[in-house]
């Protein structure tokens, strides 16, 4: 009986003290991740769709409880580039890049 | 090539300050479109450029007047030569310069200097000899893009917690999105200068260029799509998560398919960009200033004791203050003592993971940011991106 009571306070010590590392380690990262965040780390990329669209996102589905097998589903419809046999102008620019790139890399799939 | 003073022919500098070609010998000022007209061909598909190579990291660094280069604004290496005059695509407009380069410097000063875990001898380098603008090529494009998602949230049922699955597809028409057109200049720096405002471009003048380097793009259709679509991706990406219920938490995108259409018309442009790179125990960093807006980007070294020593500073405080409460509680009534363990244990748990999951998520950012600033990083990815 007390054999059994000695392990639980054991498991429980133990148990205790991992939550007290645990808890140690999260808040040194947090604080520590915080001050580099403040004086070592500047700038964020944190631009908004709005500035490059006027309209923003049609959604054409938005299941809000989906289940797993959907997943299959939804890359099934999406899985084709829409714009694969669209041709455009490219700029010359871009065309002599490829042609440079054509003579060091082999040819890459130039439209 | 370089433009004359119409007075005593000396040397003319683009002035961020004026908005002005100011020249060195007498003062006079001249508007960039009015001497453009004497000196150059603007009917040309080019212009001129000497060209400068790096023999360290290989970067190409070009002016357009007569002076020359004394070390690699990318890799700070002064190892630096003279490579070939060359004739260079014209690009179809160009944001001048607005902040001179005292002012970037200040700014740059302002947001490192003093401060607690920055390395003091790193301030020594914060000098004018150090900074270099540079007018970085840009396409300003327009996109058709569609993009699908499928994404993952945790909601609270009762006492429990279970995984949501949402799925989400759209298209949005972009407009006037700017993409870095130098394989040099890594995508998710160049990201963090914008935005850059187009109100302010003018149709491209090599004039703008004197005092300043540049590049060119050395893309092709398939760099400038895949880029494009990273960049979309990235914005649409962000949006998205938005449209998730706000009763979902740790919302992630676990999977996503797109595509961008990039529209016949790319602009090419040139934006402005001030340039700091120095070394630190043999490591070269790189800080960069918007030269539009004067937003700073970059991360510096720290002092590595000083931010181990906060961070073990921390880890015995909160142990501490959880013993002691332990102790303080303990010594109370029975119904304060069940409390403590049943609400308070639990409640600090669920704030550990947040923290634990926020604090290792922003270091490991902080980290890959960190590797970015250090330019042998970007010159190791433009390799990745070439083999």
């Amino acid at each position: 009986m007390d054999e059994a009571l000695n392990s639980r306070i054991f498991m429980m010590s133990l148990m205790g003290i991992a939550f007290l590392i645990f808890t140690g380690v999260s808040f040194a990262l947090l604080i520590t991740y915080k001050i580099l965040k403040k004086y070592s780390d500047i700038g964020d990329s944190s631009c908004d769709i709005k500035e490059y669209s006027r309209t923003g996102i049609h959604y054409n589905r938005m299941i809000d409880d989906a289940v797993t097998n959907e997943k299959y589903f939804l890359f099934a419809d999406y899985g084709v580039d829409p714009y694969a046999e669209k041709k455009h102008n490219v700029p010359e620019v871009l065309l002599k890049n490829a042609e440079r790139d054509k003579h060091i890399f082999g040819n890459r799939g130039q439209d | 090539m370089a433009v004359l003073c119409g007075n005593c022919a000396g040397k003319l500098i683009f002035n961020p300050a004026s908005q002005k070609l100011e020249c060195a010998n007498c003062g006079a000022g001249y508007r960039p479109e009015d001497v453009s007209d004497i000196n150059t061909d603007v009917h040309s598909k080019y212009y001129d450029t000497r060209v400068y190579t790096c023999s360290h990291c290989g970067a190409e660094v070009i002016t357009s007047d007569s002076e020359s280069s004394t070390f690699c604004v990318y890799c700070g290496n002064p190892a630096i030569v003279f490579s070939r005059v060359s004739k260079e695509y014209r690009p179809d407009g160009i944001i001048p310069f607005k902040i001179t380069k005292q002012q970037a410097l200040e700014k740059i000063r302002s947001r490192f200097e003093n401060n607690p875990i920055v390395p003091k001898e790193i301030a020594a380098d914060f000098k004018l000899e150090n900074m270099r603008g540079i007018y970085v090529p840009y396409w300003v494009l327009n996109a058709d893009y569609q993009e699908a998602d499928w994404i993952t949230g945790t909601v609270k049922r009762g006492k429990h917690s279970e995984t949501r699955y949402y799925s989400r597809a759209g298209d949005v028409k972009f407009k006037n999105v700017p993409v870095d057109g130098s394989r040099i200049l890594n995508d998710d720096v160049s990201m963090r200068l914008e935005p850059f405002y187009l109100e302010d471009s003018r149709e491209f003048d090599e004039d703008y260029l004197n005092g300043f380097y540049s590049n060119t793009s050395d893309m092709d259709l398939i760099d400038l799509r895949e880029s494009a679509s990273k960049r979309c991706h990235k914005l649409f990406a962000d949006e998205v998560v938005k449209s998730i219920p706000k009763n979902a938490r740790n919302v992630k995108i676990r999977d996503s398919i797109y595509w961008a259409d990039i529209q016949d018309d790319p602009v090419y442009m040139m934006f402005p960009v001030w340039f700091l790179t120095f070394k630190y125990k043999g490591k070269p960093y790189t800080v960069l200033v918007n030269g539009q807006t004067g937003k700073v980007t970059g991360t510096l070294p720290w002092l590595q004791k000083r931010v181990w020593g906060i961070a073990i500073a921390t880890f015995i405080l909160v142990i501490a203050f959880i013993v002691s409460l332990f102790f303080v509680v303990k010594g109370g009534a029975a119904q304060i003592v069940t409390f403590f363990w049943a609400a308070g244990a639990s409640m600090l748990l669920a704030t550990s993971t947040i923290s634990f999951t926020v604090g290792f998520n922003g270091l490991r950012r902080i980290l890959k940011n960190l590797k970015l600033a250090q330019s042998e990083a970007m010159f190791n990815f433009v390799k990745r991106r070439q083999s």
